[in-house]
């Protein structure tokens, strides 16, 4: 591993460990609330993080809430579960030296055991139905293995994600990974889907066998709920077209536009 | 990053020709069409992974089956006198670094650093620099003086079709445009001198002229001014 290109504080305790990847932006957030949620959980701790330089454009600075954000790639480990979580944005450029830095590091511990990534996937459902999760592996085995947990496969043709083209790149490399895609309704896509995120969340307990305490999602999804219950009573728009979901019918590019923009609007007049 | 060579081939003091999509993807049309017309053979490619993101993925059944990525392959083509290696390279590296790496590899195929070289540009209308299609007429243009120069029959039939439809496409977008209501004066002055051009006859060019363009490249591609590609 080329210590240049990492800045590492310690030195986890780790032995072929599991490496899970989550980015900073994607549908529904689910990326995002999952690794935030590894993160945070008992016995994680903040180890250092990719450097940045060539990944992302140094043109300029958001500033969200009086705090700047700068690109980050910040790398956790949960020594008593043996895993190695890393946090990212998605590198704006030079994807394929980046994605190869995360593998050298899956690869510095003697190995890791495989690879997993969490990603939501919009989907023409209601809020109020279950969230399928559908795996993407690119090792036959460890396919096998996880179909207990989590049946559907995923078929798709076209432009990849760049956690497919980890996968990829990690087959050649010879590390078996999954992309687990978490379902979110497509009026949630562009803000968090806190069920989407328990579902993944949950999904990683039952496959890794751990016991967090997932009280607090549980809590939020509930939440998250009851305001969208809250705005199918204001808006008997909102109702009409949620309803016509759940009965199984689809909806027109119009009306999906439509519904996507009020309860975007609503949910931000809510968290304001 | 890498040259993948599937085998060596014997040529004969070769000429190399590179396309790459670009503007109206003239280069690219060009060098593929007479790639195709003159059924070169594909000896190797330069491995894609590097220099370019992966532009469409197989996933079947929940597995990865392909991972595509844009090509540059290598082709030659045997002749009498001097053979022929085409490049088709179906996208440019878009970091300068990496193009500047590519066109290494290239040049290392070619075996030759010391090397005489054109670069061919077929000329496409400002406005349509941008478009979503190809310009086969620049491709054409190129390919006549390519064909004449090596003095290869090139049967451009097809390329005339496509030329057919484009222009077709053109002044059916040219004519909608035209029709827009708002449309700012100067642009609508310049739509209109596009769509009823006056030709400047500039009068035919001479024969002597003719002869000093064809013979100053010809120098070039015999290989008579300096070193053989």
């Amino acid at each position: 591993m080329n210590r240049e290109m990492f800045h590492l504080t310690a030195r986890p305790q780790v032995e072929r460990p599991s490496l899970i990847l989550g980015w900073t932006k994607d549908i529904g957030a689910v990326s995002r609330g999952v690794v935030d949620f590894l993160a945070e959980a008992p016995g994680s701790r903040s180890f250092g993080h990719i450097v940045p330089v060539h990944f992302f454009p140094v043109g300029g600075v958001t500033v969200r809430a009086d705090v700047a954000r700068f690109p980050q790639s910040r790398l956790f480990c949960n020594e008593r579960n043996n895993t190695v979580i890393l946090r990212s944005d998605e590198p704006q450029s030079h994807k394929y030296e980046f994605l190869n830095r995360v593998l050298d590091l899956a690869e510095h511990y003697n190995g890791a055991e495989a690879l997993y990534t969490i990603d939501g996937i919009a989907s023409m459902i209601p809020h109020t139905a279950t969230r399928r999760v559908f795996l993407v592996s690119n090792d036959p085995l460890l396919q096998r293995e996880l179909r207990r947990f989590v049946p559907a496969g995923l078929a798709w043709q076209g432009p990849p994600h760049t956690s497919t083209y980890l996968l990829w790149l990690a087959k050649i490399r010879r590390l078996p990974g999954v992309s687990l895609w978490v379902e979110v309704p497509f009026y949630l896509a562009d803000s968090e889907d806190a069920q989407a995120i328990k579902t993944g969340v949950s999904l990683l307990n039952r496959i890794f066998g751990w016991d967090y305490d997932l009280r607090d999602l549980d809590q939020r999804a509930a939440e998250q709920d009851e305001t969208l219950a809250q705005l199918r009573e204001e808006d008997p728009e909102i109702d009409t077209r949620i309803r016509l979901l759940e009965q199984g019918e689809s909806l027109e590019q119009q009306e999906r536009q439509e519904l996507l923009d009020a309860v975007q609007g609503a949910l931000r007049e809510h968290s304001g | 990053m890498s040259v993948k060579l599937y085998r060596e081939p014997e040529l004969k003091r070769p000429i190399m020709l590179c396309g790459w999509s670009g503007i109206a993807n003239v280069g690219l049309a060009a060098v593929n069409t007479m790639r195709r017309l003159m059924r070169a053979e594909e000896f190797g490619q330069i491995e894609p992974l590097g220099y370019f993101d992966p532009t469409q993925v197989v996933i079947a059944n929940g597995l990865i089956e392909d991972l595509r990525f844009p090509t540059t392959r290598f082709f030659s083509h045997r002749r009498q006198d001097r053979d022929l290696v085409f490049v088709i390279g179906e996208q440019q590296p878009e970091d300068p670094e990496k193009a500047y790496e590519m066109a290494g590899e290239v040049l290392d195929v070619a075996q030759n650093r010391d090397l005489e070289a054109v670069c061919l540009l077929g000329e496409v209308p400002y406005y349509l620099q941008g478009a979503p299609w190809p310009y086969p007429k620049a491709s054409i243009a190129v390919l006549e003086v390519l064909g004449s120069l090596l003095r290869v029959p090139l049967d451009l039939s097809g390329l005339h079709d496509s030329a057919a439809r484009v222009e077709a496409n053109i002044d059916q977008v040219l004519e909608t445009l035209a029709g827009a209501e708002e449309l700012p004066e100067r642009v609508r002055e310049e739509m209109d001198s596009l769509r009823h051009p006056h030709h400047v006859d500039l009068g035919p060019i001479t024969e002597a002229e003719k002869h000093e363009m064809l013979d100053h490249l010809d120098e070039l591609f015999r290989g008579e001014v300096g070193n053989e590609s």
